[in-house]
């Protein structure tokens, strides 16, 4: 466990963070908006300590947003907001250097298969494979936002969800999308 | 609200969608709530079965003090299993390795209690091969309470899916064990490993299974 875990940033009154969530968890943007600027350089600084590559500590302190997001309705506003963002981040960044550890090995065994798709090597072939492996609704949103040129609005309209949600959506598909490109490209050189 | 920004990788892009995405949620019961609720569907469901197919001599088996103390580890056991399944599926209440081994004590002192209880005669494999009514009706009385845990475990978040998945069957199929001791009038060792503990490790495995299929959908969209 960090020694930091568990203790709230010089700047942020104590019971702050707890407060926001409580009030994010009743819908208020405004104190959503505050925790998450609270948080996320103490986040960058937590995962910084824990992973070998720089470039991934932002797709990592993303995840950990996102995850934070996800389970805002099982934080407990009479205990202290801290272990519960800590055990997702620290979870999450688990999780990522092991999703990056079998994508890697993934890559070997790509290297060692014959020549067997050097015709499919398009120019738009690592971005149809990429948006192939997302989650459909992840794939809509991408293809909407991205490649049909939609507005957000009318996208959201026509995925049956809320522009919110889908910006979400296309942005976690973007990230995807992103690493999969990278690891690709690493894999080729 | 301002326009969230078109930048679509940014950490700032990303917080002005989370934010613009925002809706009240309901908060989670706490897991001693879970537990509760927990107890007295076990209790529903024991009392039903008591009520229909207690076996004959139980008082007497209760005033044995070894099947006294193999039953009271057992549920100890369940009981503790089934907090850890619904405190692991809040993030920062996993539970520590000291309550995990707590748990694996009671598992064992049970067996060993009960391996204490049956004479040599009773270690024989002559009533193994019939038994496999045993293992089906520990798997009923089990099917309800393990259900409404993993229930419960899913209305959570839980960052350890298999963890959690796994404890929520060994609570069930434990107490369903511990149930089957006062209904199955058979008292051998080797009968009561093959049918009436086989399915708790079978439970085991098949929740551990389902919880990474069903503990982890919280975290996709």
């Amino acid at each position: 466990m960090d020694g930091n875990e568990g203790k709230e940033s010089a700047g942020t009154e104590p019971g702050a963070r707890a407060m926001w969530m409580e009030k994010a968890q009743a819908g208020d943007r405004l104190a959503y908006r505050s925790l998450l600027d609270d948080i996320h350089g103490e986040l960058a600084r937590y995962v910084r300590r824990r992973t070998r590559d720089p470039q991934e500590v932002e797709d990592i302190v993303q995840e950990v947003l996102l995850t934070i997001h996800r389970a805002r309705h099982t934080f407990d506003p009479a205990r202290p907001f801290e272990p519960w963002m800590y055990a997702i981040a620290r979870n999450t960044t688990i999780d990522y250097g092991r999703r990056r550890a079998t994508r890697g090995q993934r890559e070997i065994l790509t290297e060692q298969l014959p020549e067997v798709a050097a015709d499919a090597a398009s120019t738009d072939a690592p971005l149809t494979a990429a948006l192939a492996r997302l989650p459909p609704n992840q794939r809509e949103a991408f293809s909407m936002l991205k490649l049909e040129g939609l507005s957000v609005e009318a996208a959201a309209e026509r995925a049956g969800v809320t522009p919110g949600t889908l910006r979400v959506r296309a942005h976690r598909a973007y990230r995807a999308v992103k690493a999969s490109i990278g690891s690709e490209a690493e894999g080729d050189r | 609200m301002s326009e969230p920004r078109d930048d679509l990788g940014s950490t700032e892009s990303l917080i002005d969608h989370l934010v613009d995405d925002l809706e009240p949620v309901k908060r989670v019961w706490s897991p001693a709530t879970h537990l509760g609720f927990w107890l007295a569907i076990e209790l529903l469901v024991f009392g039903l079965i008591a009520s229909l197919a207690l076996r004959m001599d139980v008082l007497d088996q209760l005033a044995n003090p070894l099947f006294l103390l193999e039953l009271t580890l057992l549920i100890a056991a369940g009981g503790l299993s089934a907090a850890m399944a619904l405190l692991s599926a809040v993030p920062g209440r996993e539970p520590s390795r000291g309550a995990v081994a707590l748990a694996i004590a009671l598992l064992v002192g049970s067996f060993v209690a009960l391996y204490q209880e049956m004479p040599g005669a009773a270690r024989t494999l002559a009533s193994a091969p019939w038994g496999m009514a045993c293992a089906l009706e520990t798997m009923a009385f089990a099917i309800v309470p393990w259900l409404a845990l993993l229930w419960f475990a899913r209305r959570g978040a839980s960052l350890v899916p298999v963890l959690s998945g796994g404890l929520a069957g060994l609570a069930a199929f434990l107490l369903a064990a511990a149930t089957m001791r006062v209904v199955c009038p058979v008292d051998d060792f080797w009968h009561l490993v093959l049918w009436h503990l086989t399915p708790v490790a079978l439970g085991l495995g098949t929740s551990c299974a389902i919880g990474l299929l069903l503990l982890r959908a919280w975290r996709e969209d």
